[in-house]
């Protein structure tokens, strides 16, 4: 693995936020998982985590569900941790949705504990970054519901989506058609 | 190997997944919806779910009728 140079590039499109929808599939629905880059063979910086036409081959009528969070309430952030040369990644996504309903309790019920991918297009990017692969499937952290007492404070669903050891890592593609 | 689906007439092959929704480019592409000009540009792209049908070798008849002419 060779270090490279960085150039900064002016990118008309720069902006910070995320995209509302975010896509969710079932870590065990995933049959065949996009091959990672090999490191000793990345000839540039993006080339350590860019998976590019890469695919998620799912199961045989499984495909990734779609949840449409909040404009501007979507977040995500990436760390280093751990100690003097063991640092690893840890990841993660907070999707936002302001309201407080059935339907999005009875999401986190059913999801709370399941493995879990994740991919999320921050804007002004084309690609997705997904977080959870083969025997590192990202999951929720924590999750919460909240409804203010005063008629004017803001109503929220909050969930938190991990990620461990893995880098955030890019990929052209996202299923939302099941597989055959 | 990925099972395909024909679209377009057959011109081009849906590859692993039932025409429909793809995230792709900042956006979607339906590739039940799409035109023979989009997959054609898709698959310049290099997009994964899609590729041009390969034509078919002549069937052996017609290339001995041919023959016999």
């Amino acid at each position: 693995m060779n270090i490279y140079d960085y150039v900064d590039e002016q990118n008309l499109e720069e902006s910070a936020g995320l995209q509302i929808e975010v896509a969710i599939a079932d870590y065990r629905d995933v049959l065949t998982w996009p091959v990672l880059p090999v490191l000793s063979a990345a000839t540039t910086n993006e080339g350590h985590v860019d998976l590019a036409a890469e695919v998620f081959v799912m199961k045989t009528g499984k495909k990734f569900q779609k949840f449409e969070g909040t404009l501007e309430k979507n977040a995500f952030a990436s760390n280093l941790v751990g100690p003097r040369r063991a640092k690893s990644f840890e990841n993660s996504l907070t999707v936002a949705v302001s309201a407080v309903n059935k339907s999005l309790i009875g999401w986190i019920r059913a999801n709370r504990n399941r493995p879990m991918v994740v991919a999320f297009r921050p804007l002004g990017m084309s690609q997705y970054i997904f977080l959870g692969y083969d025997g590192l499937p990202a999951e929720v952290d924590e999750a919460m519901m909240d409804i203010p007492a005063e008629v004017s404070g803001e109503k929220m669903t909050t969930f938190t989506v991990r990620s461990i050891a893995l880098p955030p890592l890019f990929i052209d593609a996202v299923p939302f058609t099941a597989a055959v | 190997m990925a099972k395909t689906i024909p679209i377009l007439d057959g011109a081009y092959e849906v590859i692993g997944v039932i025409p429909g929704e793809i995230g792709y480019q900042g956006g979607k592409v339906d590739l039940s919806k799409i035109s023979a000009a989009k997959a054609e540009q898709l698959v310049q792209d290099g997009f994964p779910y899609l590729r041009k049908t390969k034509a078919k070798p002549p069937r052996k008849r017609a290339a001995k009728a041919k023959e016999k002419l």
